[in-house]
């Protein structure tokens, strides 16, 4: 008997956790974007101003969040491939990174990397605008699909895992 | 050869399969699109057998330019704009191409066929020989380099300058101003070559750094490559009347091809360079010679 309860108490942790994992995905995509959208956001300024190469504007964007990682890895990889090509380091370190991500946010960065370092400063800068102009539409998207469906998973979860204790 | 950081892996590659002599004296490289490429030494051009099956592909030509401006094109572009590329440590690209044009500017290439890669080689004691003629009743008189594109002019100049800094060959120890507005002379780790009395003006227009060495270094010696300009001409004849003696090169065969320069014409006609040095290659070896006055021996 004892048994049965503490199978069904570890079905109705086990089924609220995954309701809110789901909506942590939800909530640190919309971190990501945001961390991106500063990083980016940098970077397109210094690029205004300054006419330094791309990685040492790279090293000044770094922080602890994703985007910091993000080029950091992407510096590592312009070093050790000889310094040839920002845009083919930049894609490897998207690949290479698990950012959490939706493909049409990633298809953003991944433009990104093939406007940075490939033009004067001003043509990247405006075309860096019109990426962050998109990157804050994916970010308020994100954060209101994770104000509206936190709560929605969370509940599911402890839902779905309180209608398995039922059945068994 | 310490210039492996400026080149794509291809062409590092390429450089390593030469001998170590070759390596070390290689002077240029040559990339053409659809055409092997072609290394220069002594002012010959040929390309190594090795080298002969792979023809140049427009992502090479790409891919030396990406890599001299670190992957930022942003970085070169001005450069760019004036025919040449100035990478790390001095290490200057010269470019051809379908040039883009916006009312008469040049902006950019829309395809770029050519490149030509020069290495800056030190080499140390070749300006002593010289020094004891460019004395004029025992102070250095006013120097002007000449020879042809690619046969050392440069070099010798940074050779000039560390020797007078250093105060080699009977001549005191002065202060050198160097006025390096492509980075060629004293780019990175080249400013060291320099002597311990040398300040070094990069990238900076020659006009307006001559006048700031001028201004801020109390040069006692100013030094400038290539002065080919109007507004370099203005700059050096107004440092001649300022008390400094002046180091500079020109493009130029001989005296007589100077004076066809409307601009050098006039130079010359006012006296400011008293000595001449001509580089010459003979049987692939330079030749120096110094000659004074109006440029006859």
């Amino acid at each position: 008997m004892t048994s049965i309860w503490l199978g069904k108490l570890l079905l109705l942790t086990g089924s609220s956790a995954l309701g809110f994992l789901r909506g942590q995905e939800l909530k640190n995509r919309a971190a990501c974007l945001a961390d991106f959208r500063r990083a980016l956001g940098v970077l397109s300024r210094e690029l205004t101003f300054s006419l330094r190469p791309l990685p040492e504007l790279a090293a000044g964007v770094q922080g602890d969040g994703p985007a910091g990682v993000f080029f950091g890895l992407c510096r590592r990889e312009f070093q050790t491939s000889g310094g040839e090509s920002w845009t083919e380091s930049w894609q490897k370190a998207l690949k290479e990174s698990p950012l959490p991500l939706k493909e049409e946010d990633l298809q953003i960065l991944r433009e990104a990397g093939e406007v940075l370092g490939r033009y004067d400063g001003d043509s990247q800068r405006k075309a860096m605008e019109g990426l962050l102009d998109r990157l804050e539409e994916n970010l308020a998207e994100a954060r209101a699909e994770a104000k509206r469906m936190v709560r929605v998973y969370g509940t599911l979860g402890i839902a779905a895992g309180l209608f398995a204790c039922i059945l068994l | 050869m310490n210039h492996q950081h400026v080149m794509p892996r291809f062409l590092r590659e390429a450089v390593e399969r030469l001998d170590d002599e070759t390596q070390r004296t290689l002077e240029e490289l040559r990339l053409r699109e659809g055409f092997p490429l072609a290394a220069v030494r002594a002012g010959e051009e040929w390309t190594p057998p090795g080298w002969r099956a792979r023809p140049i592909t427009q992502e090479d030509l790409r891919r030396v330019l990406e890599t001299a401006g670190q992957g930022s094109v942003h970085t070169i572009l001005d450069q760019l704009r004036g025919g040449y590329v100035t990478a790390a440590g001095g290490v200057r690209i010269g470019i051809c191409g379908e040039g883009a044009v916006q009312e008469g500017q040049l902006l950019s290439f829309r395809r770029v066929t050519s490149l030509a890669i020069r290495f800056p080689h030190g080499i140390r004691g070749v300006a002593q020989p010289l020094l004891p003629r460019l004395l004029e009743e025992g102070r250095l008189g006013n120097t002007l380099i000449l020879s042809p594109p690619g046969l050392g002019k440069t070099t010798l100049l940074r050779d000039l300058i560390r020797c007078i800094s250093q105060g080699e060959g009977g001549i005191p120890p002065m202060r050198v101003g160097v006025a390096d507005e492509r980075g060629e002379l004293g780019a990175g780790d080249l400013r060291y070559d320099l002597g311990p009395r040398t300040d070094v003006l990069e990238n900076c227009p020659k006009s307006v750094a001559l006048t700031m060495l001028l201004r801020g270094m109390s040069p006692q010696v100013l030094a400038a490559d290539e002065i080919t300009a109007p507004e370099d001409i203005r700059a050096v004849e107004e440092a001649a009347g300022c008390g400094v003696v002046l180091l500079a090169t020109a493009h130029g065969g001989s005296f007589q091809e100077l004076t066809l320069r409307p601009l050098y014409r006039e130079l010359l006609s006012q006296g400011i360079f008293r000595r001449f040095v001509f580089i010459s290659l003979d049987r692939g070896k330079r030749v120096y010679r110094v000659t004074e006055g109006e440029g006859r021996p």
